[in-house]
């Protein structure tokens, strides 16, 4: 189901967070969400999944404003349960010291499935199973989550959020501190679902993974889309060094064909600049 | 054709086999959850029925029930109705005496705390999961002080029939000025709270303490005590009344919010993203945790620790689920504090311990060992 966000605007103490960021992530394709520390990605990816209000910060939750729909449903007039049906949240690694199990901690996703006071289900059950085996997890149900290595938890969180069967999954930069098989087996993860139908919006430090492997790419700076379009068109030296303020040198993966990034330091971003155009 | 299917089947539980016992099994205990919760129910009535036989007369389990069927209805050993056989220590009936010990004296006592042991461990879970707080307590974050400074106020003032309100209302302010205060200092930290909680405790129970000694007619001391330290010495069947039914209508509902509870494990945002009306449910829950505490301390006095210590020897037990972890900890907080007021009428008779004495030498090691464990988190 196709992702759209129009004019998303989050203002806490007159100071605009994102500023008329508008992204379309179509049907089945992985989005990447790009853009320098303080851009704006994990506060639109939060807007998109309706909590940005209910974690008051320092000054208080802000204002939010802006329309997201999804298969031109409006995600932000639903109730909290019916959006928690279609969009999960994977955030960047949280706590870790909950005496819970791995198949507890994925059973958790089954949430806004079930009435309060109903029992897991054989249906809930069910699920879980399916979203641990696609992560490939199984083996690990009855560990204690705190034992496990921070790529095995991000897994679970994963199997958490298969376990919503959502529509939309958005990933905020899932692959922080996991060493590069970690890494490349969590966006396997993401771009199998995404085969399977559940649109994904994935913020991401590593713009090589982005390259490697997404199809559209939103750069976000200070608050407002600098560009978006696909891959080739937004990642070029043209796009990325006035954002990141660096000298992008732009290769081809041999075996891939996908872009292959390498930085050197460069002018530093022109902060006070608007964003470069778009492109596409 | 068996021959084929055999190797198939046993290889799925030889590698289950291989795979599990070299990693540190999360399914704690082992024992499945109805019969943990069977045990904790036998031992909660074996608790009752053996704390009323302790103390002075001398009582059998056996007089105890006896004592009850009859006052039920349920049989014809209450004194007066079986004949003149029953004035005698006979084996048959209960003397007129022992009778009124139970009924009268011992067990409304052993009822209030079971119930007051539930509802405060309960209080204690719920607030501990709602605020991502290991210390969080509703004796250590004031309410149970608040309550208290509720309940004498209106005693005071002769209003003694709306004492539950008025601890439900203290116990509510008092949160809210912890609250208040420690998201004033910052972020909610553990710590923060806790310290604003000292606060706003202090404060209270330095109030009830003028209220009582400003207005006392008889003992002041020993009622300050019995508010500021919790007692159960006073306990009558109203005492019952308020508590299990507390423990009842609140209560119950508390404990069947299980599932809500676990989707905070990672935090407000997490809830969130799993449908929770985070903030909604936050007030909702700490405001039935506020009437719980007032309509037990209006009974009780504030004891406590026993919402510190109970969810977290039951955590160490079960593990976190709350659906197991809320029913669980009231049960074992109940026979908990059956017997912590058992031991405090009688280690030392004919002198009667206030029961917070008790729970605080076995609460406060329990809580600088969470502090230990939690030494290496930022206030």
């Amino acid at each position: 189901m196709t992702l759209q966000v129009d004019r998303a605007r989050w203002e806490v103490d007159g100071a605009l967070i994102l500023d008329g960021v508008d992204v379309t992530v179509p049907t089945g394709s992985v989005g990447a969400l790009l853009g320098p520390n303080g851009s704006g990605k994990s506060s639109l990816l939060r807007l998109v999944a309706g909590v940005g209000g209910a974690v008051p910060s320092a000054h208080g939750p802000g204002r939010t404003s802006g329309v997201v729909t999804l298969a031109g449903a409006d995600l932000r007039g639903m109730r909290p349960r019916e959006r928690a049906r279609r969009v999960a949240l994977v955030e960047q690694e949280g706590a870790s010291d909950v005496a819970l199990t791995v198949r507890d901690v994925v059973m958790l996703g089954r949430t806004p499935h079930r009435s309060r006071w109903a029992p897991d289900s054989s249906q809930d059950h069910a699920v879980v199973d399916r979203a641990l085996a696609a992560v490939g997890m199984t083996g690990f149900a009855r560990r204690a989550f705190p034992t496990l290595s921070g790529g095995e938890r991000q897994r679970v969180q994963l199997a958490r959020a298969l376990a919503q069967e959502p529509a939309l999954l958005l990933l905020d930069e899932p692959t922080n501190h996991l060493d590069v098989q970690a890494q490349l087996t969590t966006l396997d993860l993401v771009r199998r679902s995404a085969r399977a139908g559940t649109t994904a919006l994935v913020a991401l430090h590593d713009l090589n993974l982005a390259a490697a492997w997404c199809d559209h790419v939103v750069l976000l700076s200070r608050g407002r889309v600098a560009a978006a379009g696909a891959v080739e068109e937004v990642l070029t030296p043209d796009v990325i060094d006035p954002v990141y303020g660096v000298r992008t040198t732009v290769l081809r993966h041999p075996a891939t064909g996908r872009p292959v990034l390498t930085f050197a330091p460069g002018a530093p971003a022109v902060l006070g600049a608007p964003g470069v155009a778009a492109v596409g | 054709m068996t021959q084929t299917v055999e190797p198939a089947a046993t290889a799925v539980p030889a590698r289950r086999r291989a795979a599990e016992p070299a990693r540190p099994d999360a399914g704690r205990s082992g024992v499945p959850t109805p019969a943990v919760f069977a045990g904790a129910v036998a031992l909660l009535v074996a608790s009752v029925t053996l704390a009323v036989t302790f103390g002075s007369a001398d009582l059998g389990p056996l007089d105890v029930w006896r004592s009850i069927a009859g006052h039920l209805g349920l049989g014809s050993s209450v004194p007066g109705s079986s004949g003149p056989g029953s004035s005698g220590p006979d084996s048959q009936g209960l003397s007129a005496l022992n009778d009124a010990i139970v009924w009268q004296l011992r067990l409304p006592r052993v009822l209030s705390a079971a119930a007051v042991g539930a509802g405060l461990a309960l209080a204690g879970a719920v607030m501990q999961s709602l605020t991502r707080n290991p210390l969080a307590d509703p004796y250590l974050l004031g309410l149970s002080s608040g309550a208290s400074l509720g309940a004498v106020s209106v005693l005071v003032l002769g209003l003694g029939v709306v004492l539950p309100l008025a601890a439900f209302l203290g116990a509510t302010a008092a949160l809210l000025a912890t609250l208040t205060l420690a998201g004033a200092l910052g972020a909610l930290t553990p710590t923060r709270t806790v310290l604003a909680g000292l606060a706003v405790g202090q404060l209270c129970a330095a109030a009830t303490s003028f209220v009582i000694f400003w207005s006392a007619t008889g003992d002041s001391y020993r009622e300050i005590l019995s508010w500021l330290m919790g007692s159960l010495g006073g306990a009558t069947w109203t005492s019952v009344v308020i508590s299990v039914g507390a423990v009842l209508v609140v209560g119950v509902g508390l404990a069947s919010t299980g599932g809500t509870l676990d989707a905070f494990a990672f935090g407000d945002t997490a809830a969130a993203a799993l449908g929770i009306d985070v903030r909604r449910t936050r007030w909702v829950l700490l405001t039935a945790v506020a009437l719980l505490t007032g309509a037990l301390v209006s009974v009780s006095g504030s004891i406590g620790f026993i919402g510190l210590i109970l969810p977290q020897a039951t955590r160490l037990l079960v593990g976190a689920r709350h659906r197991v972890l809320l029913p669980l900890s009231a049960l074992l907080g109940a026979t908990f504090l059956v017997w912590a007021d058992t031991a405090a009428r009688t280690l030392f008779d004919p002198r009667e311990l206030p029961v917070g004495i008790l729970t605080a030498f076995i609460g406060a090691p329990v809580f600088a060992w969470i502090l230990w464990r939690r030494r290496g988190v930022a206030a």
